[in-house]
């Protein structure tokens, strides 16, 4: 059965069809294009015409004029739309013309890099020119390094990389550095909150290191579609860049469906498990033949997704094989088999998490299935946008989670299509990976006095390096005066850089399957705890905390476990309070310490709580950034006239704004934490704080200020809508969490927003 | 919440202030002495020691380094290096606050050190160093080709000076020692060769390396003398040891091809020496090395390497009983394994025309050709007996 007939016969399917909130389709657009501009290398024209592209896309031409002008730019136009030709263009021409450029191509993965050496390798080849393009990671082997360093032109690496590998070792790379004309940045939306916050910090030491060579190379990005494309790629670049985002490519006819969950518990408001949902659609597509990919948000999701996938396909007669997990966490060699069984078409189903989001070259797929909304809408039309790259038809399907996120995005179809609601934050100067990454600088080049680091004016904090005694200052000058490497210590994808190693001892010399952060950890490795790895339970019989190793033997049980975080808060310092409508808003400092107490098992399939636990571990501290919301302290009674709590209403609000406002700020759920305070030692009133999850902060808590308006009342817009009875986990919570009179607490105090605005 | 404040947080003893400057160290008091040079002021000491310069021609020892000095080379050529650095990090943060030259002029060993009081100092020195190494042609060190000379390097492109040292040629000590006396030694740090081959003793006012940059620390922080002295003391006997084993490793050159009959040296030695023979084709003296070293090792646990290397150059001088008694040496010592076997297959058959134990071996390989062949030459053998 082909696609077509596919579809046909879900659209024939009564009981599909109940559930489909949008089905969209999006017609097909034809190319719009140019001829190749006149400033482009005939030699490259002529190669890319022999090679089939006989003009060029308008935002393609539109790329190749910019970069000629020398402005630096952000490509932001969807998946398979020709972007790569966008900074390939530029580079190859600029290295037609002088053979001595260089090029620096940053992609956020390993995987990512590869894939793309081997599309520039393929148009170097035929243009027959000496071009010689790299890939430089942690799998290079040492006796290729030197090689890439003095006579790579187009060195393809990734910001860890860049970050531990090359800029402190920038004194065998002078060639690169001088001449280096190009900084290619793709994906740049992956690059927010602690990631980006990291990227931005190592770009300005690129930036620096490459000034001292006397080199200002050309920014070009690319981004997936939000809201913010050029003030994220600005960070990035250190400078303002142009936004194309004017896409001429063809697209072929796309199926977008939205389909939530029947609600099985209208009381409260509990629906049909996503989980479930996606497990029987995929079911069923299994059996079709189509190539398929199912994400599940979560590693654990993806792994029991797997399993039931699995023993549906032995009921089939689908190998195990044909059905593959992929997620971190996996060994490199068996992601690259996988990867390769997907584009031969041996592995007919994959079920991911969002490591296969990303550009890696995975071939066309048919279908796309999402367990759960893939928690920013870039991700999502990423996710999507792995059924059918090229322009045949697709189909993409979206299983909503009774997460509010969730139940925001599907039953507000025009949010999603419409207009681009996502705003990245990344904060380069949250001050822990600031201080990180002035050690680093200052390791690859000493400061002077009043030297600036990108924007941002770091006198003091080198004085406080300086008194911390790693850094030395002489009379104009600050050095770096330590034994030690300083970047071996920071990680950029956390920002807390120590790990927890899994080690399964069923294996004979105790086998390591993983690692996993401290703060993950304690929730997901805590002794007695079941984790699931590849498919297979694993149980923790001891967290060494002091070593950091995880001992866990495989089992089999019917449940697994899921960990509950008791949190404390105390406010630091108050950076701004602003008027609101209702009571005032506040944007500061806040220190929290937070201990994970118990541990709840949940029965598989059924997922009922079977049991529980106790988890002794130490307390985890933390500073960081924090919205807050006073309301006045008149509401108490206000409400207890209207027979309602104010306590339940804050926990209600908590839920309801913790869960809406990732959708504004491109976060995950678990990077933003609220917490309802009845009344708060430090404003003296009743508050809700909405904290970023990460030492210091990243960035969201101030988006959130800034976009406190537009939140509320997309979260007062979703209650509305919510088809619940007394308040379910998709809006303000089940009663039995948050209180028997959250929602009309909650609906009391968003009205009475409205009311005054 | 600005910078100054969040910076109070991390550390409540008060941030934001500028650092004191630290109290100034004197560089007087390590025994260093001042010089304007063409960079500007740099710190150092001199000393001279009466040490004859090796004799020997200079160039022999090409045979053995991995890079290659000019012939015609005389020993005011070559200029020694040693670095005190502030760790062993590698990458463009690891200062080298002492840099150790030494080199041979009219009789004596001089050897000049650089300091720095403070980083500010070394563009001054790098310049001095660039200037001085001019008169050159060669530079020694111990490990220099993988830390020294990159380092310095990289802090000539740090301080605009590129090529620094570029035009010297780099004979590095380390390599050459493995390749003389590595087998024999425990390990190869220098402090091990100097003592074992050389017979240099440091005495308990030596420091422990690891120690050093601490004590470069505990004086720019905060001017203290400490354990510097010692450092710098420890540098000028790398320079003295160096220069030591220099002139061993010329006399191990000597043997590769002595004229006279072999000296005897311990079995380890003499394996090396068969190594580098053979390495450049020296059939000849590969092999007296090697019946040296098995011989003298008789009533030692030999490793399996040994073995292995003896057995293929000594089957190039066709001593099969020899190799046989090699290949029992082997078996008893590390037990039978596919090279054994192997070996042993080919030198029963072939050699020593003994197609029965020949027939033990290829059974224990499962070298089906082989058994069938031997099988075959046996019966032929037993219908002649008949």
């Amino acid at each position: 059965m082909n696609l077509a007939q596919l579809l046909d016969r879900l659209k024939a399917d009564e009981s599909f069809l109940r559930d489909v909130t949008r089905w969209e389709v999006l017609a097909p657009t034809p190319a719009r294009t140019e001829p190749y501009p006149a400033a482009l290398h005939p030699d490259l024209v002529a190669t890319l015409k022999r090679r089939g592209i006989s003009e060029l896309y308008s935002h393609q031409a539109a790329a190749v004029r910019l970069a000629a002008d020398g402005e630096p730019f952000v490509v932001v136009t969807p998946t398979a739309s020709g972007k790569t030709l966008c900074y390939n263009l530029p580079v190859l021409d600029a290295m037609l013309r002088d053979p001595q450029a260089r090029a620096l191509y940053l992609f956020p993965t390993k995987a990512l890099s590869q894939d793309q050496m081997h599309e520039v390798h393929g148009v170097v080849t035929d243009l027959d020119a000496d071009i010689k393009t790299y890939t430089f990671d942690g799998d290079t082997p040492a006796p290729a390094r030197k090689a890439i360093r003095s006579s790579g032109h187009i060195v393809v690496t990734n910001p860890d990389m860049l970050h531990q590998g090359i800029l402190p070792h920038h004194t065998l790379w002078v060639k690169l550095f001088e001449n280096l004309r190009y900084v290619v940045v793709d994906e740049v939306h992956h690059y927010r909150g602690v990631f980006g916050s990291h990227v931005a910090n190592v770009l300005r030491r690129l930036r620096r290191i490459a000034a001292f060579y006397g080199a200002d190379p050309l920014f070009i990005g690319c981004s997936a579609t939000i809201a913010n494309p050029g003030e994220l790629a600005a960070g990035l670049a250190g400078r303002e860049v142009t936004v194309l985002d004017d896409n001429g490519a063809p697209r072929g006819e796309k199926h977008f469906i939205f389909t939530n969950p029947p609600v099985v518990n209208r009381e409260l408001g509990i629906r049909r498990s996503a989980l479930k949902e996606t497990r029987a659609l995929a079911e069923r597509f299994l059996g079709t033949g189509a190539q398929m990919i199912v994400f599940a948000r979560s590693r654990m999701r993806v792994e029991l997704l797997l399993t039931y996938l699995e023993r549906a396909g032995h009921r089939t007669g689908i190998k195990s094989g044909e059905v593959r997990g992929y997620r971190g966490g996996y060994l490199p060699t068996e992601r690259r088999a996988i990867e390769r069984g997907l584009r031969d078409g041996s592995v007919r189903a994959v079920v991911s998490t969002n490591a296969l989001e990303l550009g890696i070259d995975i071939g066309r797929l048919d279908i796309c299935l999402m367990t759960g909304y893939a928690g920013t809408v870039a991700s999502t039309w990423q996710q999507a946008g792995r059924a059918g790259r090229s322009q045949n038809l697709s189909v993409a399907i979206l299983v909503a989670t009774s997460n509010p996120l969730d139940q925001y995005v599907i039953n507000n179809p025009d949010w999603f299509f419409g207009r681009r609601p996502e705003h990245a934050s990344v904060d380069p100067d949250n001050l822990i990976i600031l201080l990180s990454h002035l050690k680093c600088a200052a390791f690859e080049l000493p400061f002077d006095t009043g030297e600036d680091f990108g924007d941002a004016s770091v006198t003091e904090a080198l004085d406080y390096l300086a008194q911390q005694g790693v850094l030395h200052r002489d009379a104009d000058t600050y050095h770096w005066m330590a034994d030690t490497y300083p970047a071996e210590d920071v990680s950029l994808r956390s920002a807390a850089p120590e790990n927890v190693v899994i080690v399964d001892t069923s294996q004979p010399s105790g086998l390591i399957i993983g690692e996993m952060d401290l703060f993950s950890a304690q929730e997901m490795l805590h002794d007695e705890a079941v984790y699931i790895h590849g498919g297979q339970q694993y149980h923790v019989d001891k967290l060494d905390w002091e070593r950091r190793k995880a001992y866990v033997k495989p089992v089999k049980v019917d449940h697994y476990t899921d960990a509950q975080r008791k949190t404390e808060l105390k406010t630091l310092d108050d950076e701004g309070c602003e008027e609101y409508v209702l009571g005032d808003k506040g944007l500061g400092e806040i220190g929290l310490v937070s201990k994970v107490t118990v541990y709840k098992k949940i029965k598989l399939g059924t997922h009922e709580n079977v049991g529980a636990g106790r988890v002794h571990l130490p307390e985890m501290e933390m500073h960081t950034t924090s919205f807050w919301w006073e309301l006045p302290t008149e509401l108490h009674g206000q409400m207890a006239d209207a027979r309602l709590d104010l306590g339940d209403a804050l926990k209600g609000l908590a839920h309801l704004i913790g869960c809406v406002a990732p959708a504004f700020v491109m976060a995950d759920p678990s990077d933003v934490h609220t917490m309802p305070m009845v009344k708060s030692p430090f404003t003296d009133k009743p508050t809700l704080y909405v904290y970023d999850a990460y030492p210091g902060g990243v960035g969201y808590a101030k988006r959130i200020f800034r976009q406190f308006d537009e939140i509320v009342a997309a979260a007062s817009h979703h209650l509305e809508a919510c088809p619940c009875e007394r308040g379910c986990p998709s809006c303000v919570g089940a009663p039995v969490d948050s209180g028997h009179t959250a929602l009309d607490g909650a609906r009391w105090i968003l009205g009475a927003c409205r009311g005054r605005s | 919440m600005d910078l100054r404040k969040r910076l109070a947080r991390l550390d409540r003893q008060g941030a934001g202030k500028t650092p004191a400057p630290p109290p100034a160290g004197d560089p007087r008091r390590l025994g260093l002495t001042p010089r304007v040079g063409a960079g500007g002021t740099v710190w150092m000491s001199e000393h001279q020691a009466r040490a004859p310069a090796p004799l020997a021609r200079l160039e022999t020892l090409n045979r053995v380094t991995t890079h290659r000095a000019p012939d015609g080379l005389a020993a005011e050529d070559l200029l020694f290096l040693d670095t005190e650095t502030t760790g062993l990090a590698g990458g463009t943060g690891t200062l080298p606050f002492l840099v150790g030259l030494a080199w041979w002029r009219h009789g004596s060993f001089h050897v000049v050190q650089y300091f720095l009081p403070s980083p500010a100092a070394e563009r001054a020195m790098l310049a001095e160093l660039a200037g001085l190494a001019a008169g050159f042609k060669v530079v020694v060190t111990f490990n220099g080709q993988t830390f020294d000379l990159p380092l310095l390097r990289t802090r000539g492109i740090l301080a605009r000076r590129r090529r620094l040292l570029d035009d010297l040629v780099s004979w590095d000590l380390l390599p050459v020692s493995r390749r003389f006396w590595g087998r024999r030694l425990p390990d190869c740090r220098q402090q091990t060769v100097e003592s074992r081959v050389a017979g240099l003793r440091r005495g308990a006012g030596d420091i422990d390396g690891a120690l050093i940059p601490q004590a470069y620390f505990a004086f720019v922080r905060r001017g203290r003398l400490g354990t510097l002295r010692a450092a710098i003391e420890h540098n000028r006997r790398d320079m003295a040891g160096m220069a030591a084993i220099l002139c061993e490793a010329l006399a191990r050159v000597r043997l590769l091809a002595p004229r006279r009959p072999l000296p005897t040296v311990p079995w380890q030695d003499a394996w090396s020496l068969a190594r580098l023979c053979e390495a450049r084709g020296d059939r000849v003296h590969e092999s007296l090395w090697m019946a040296q070293a098995v011989t003298r090792s008789r009533r030692t646990a030999a490793p399996r390497s040994f073995f292995v290397d003896a057995v293929r150059i000594l089957k190039r001088t066709h001593d099969w009983p020899l190799v046989a008694r090699l290949l029992e040496r082997a078996r008893d010592g590390h037990g039978a394994d596919p090279w054994l076997h192997l070996e042993s297959a080919i030198l029963f058959e072939h050699r020593l025309g003994d197609p029965r134990r020949a027939l033990v071996h290829a059974h224990a390989l499962g070298d089906g050709h082989r058994i069938a062949r031997l099988n075959r030459i046996i019966s032929a053998q037993a219908e002649t007996a008949e």
